[in-house]
């Protein structure tokens, strides 16, 4: 398939079919030259971003605020009026699955190497066999270190609809955050299913709170069948090797 | 449906200053589009969000056209002699044009508007389609030359790839 910009722009929104996102995806992986493309695109929207949401420091006109019956703003510093300066409230037309083309965006943007944090190679990149074996080895809620920079912490266990086993789970770099889910395929290793950027903590706070993977609810609705497992089951799971 | 509208400035408020290019004409036109919502108030079966980008597209099409009868009878030079400058105004809306400002303006309005709500504020090309009121696919090729116009004159020369 010839990669078009309008094929990458329209990648960079999630808005191809599941097959294009695929054949995209795969020749990202296999080709450098259309990563720095996609990087080239997607910084635009980065600067838009940048360059327009500074008008959220300024504070909201006081004619405007007025006309919608609130009290005089005057020069009111943004803190005492939070809701009507900074705070960008989630669009309701945003949903986690349209996340995906971006993420892989800021991750060009970020300076990763798309195989570490998204690409995956169709015969598995080092880093991705690293993840899987976190996945195939650490229980849920334990942060995991998988070099130097990089933890994973496995949230969930659960079966998809499918009926295969699948874990969601926190990768984290001082960098970098991201929640993700990934699912056993029939010859057994992991696949992502999911991935969508989070805020990476700093080192001092972080904690690993049991629903911090709640940016992909709607997800997990889709995928899960019936309740994730418990710790006990879990660990039973983990010694099987992940055998029925 | 104020309270609504209050939730929808910050966003709203962005749109206008992707689409003016300046800070002070963004609250202006968010001014008048607010104005303008209130007044005429929304269709029953009208969703509020995509009225009220609309409206702001509306309202700003007609400023463009006003303005740019002003800046041609402006630039007759018979029409200048004795013309009040504003010098403030015209100070910060220079420094608050950089170069993104610059790169958007050259872009078509429609790329503008396009760019401005998909990149922008992270809308679906078939609500960007309603709103603007033209095909997806439209949505789609229109979008993407922008962000290939705007990516070459963003894009330091010697990062690019081609």
């Amino acid at each position: 398939m010839k990669m078009t910009d309008e094929m990458l722009s329209a990648f960079l929104d999630n808005e191809l079919t599941d097959a294009e996102m695929a054949a995209v995806r795969d020749q990202l992986a296999a080709d450098l030259a259309l990563t720095d493309r996609l990087a080239e695109l997607a910084t635009v929207d980065a600067e838009l971003q940048a360059h327009y949401g500074s008008i959220d420091d300024r504070p909201m006109p006081e004619s405007v605020t007025r006309m919608l019956g609130h009290e005089s703003t005057g020069n009111a510093s943004p803190e005492e009026h939070p809701q009507e300066h900074n705070v960008v409230t989630f669009p309701w037309w945003r949903t986690v699955r349209g996340h995906a083309g971006k993420a892989v965006a800021a991750a060009v943007i970020g300076g990763f190497a798309l195989t570490q944090w998204f690409g995956l190679p169709p015969n598995g990149g080092a880093s991705w066999q690293t993840v899987a074996q976190a996945l195939d080895s650490q229980p849920s809620g334990e942060v995991y270190a998988m070099d130097q920079q990089a933890t994973l912490t496995p949230r969930l266990t659960f079966r998809n609809q499918a009926g295969h086993w699948c874990r969601q789970f926190r990768l984290e770099s001082e960098a970098a955050a991201s929640e993700q889910i990934a699912c056993r395929g029939e010859a057994g290793g992991w696949e992502q299913i999911a991935r969508v950027n989070a805020e990476p903590l700093p080192e001092s706070s972080r904690y690993q709170a049991a629903s911090g993977g709640s940016v992909l609810d709607e997800q997990l609705d889709q995928i899960m069948a019936g309740s994730p497992i418990g710790a006990d089951k879990e660990r039973e799971l983990l010694e099987r090797q992940w055998g029925d | 449906m104020k309270q609504e509208i209050t939730e929808l400035l910050p966003r709203l408020r962005r749109f206008a200053y992707s689409l003016t290019g300046s800070m002070d004409e963004a609250d202006d036109l968010l001014q008048n589009t607010v104005e303008r919502i209130l007044a005429r108030g929304t269709p029953d079966d009208a969703n509020l969000t995509k009225w009220a980008f609309r409206v702001c597209r509306n309202v700003w099409i007609d400023e463009c056209r006003a303005r740019k009868v002003r800046r041609d009878a402006a630039e007759q030079p018979e029409l200048t002699d004795g013309q009040v400058v504003d010098g403030q105004h015209q100070i910060t809306k220079e420094i608050e044009w950089n170069r993104v400002d610059a790169a958007m303006a050259r872009l078509p309005e429609d790329q503008r508007q396009i760019i401005s709500l998909v990149a922008l504020q992270g809308m679906p090309y078939k609500i960007v389609a309603e709103i603007l009121d033209i095909p997806k696919g439209t949505v789609m090729s229109r979008l993407a030359r922008a962000r290939s116009a705007l990516s070459d004159a963003l894009t330091p020369v010697n990062m690019r790839t081609d």
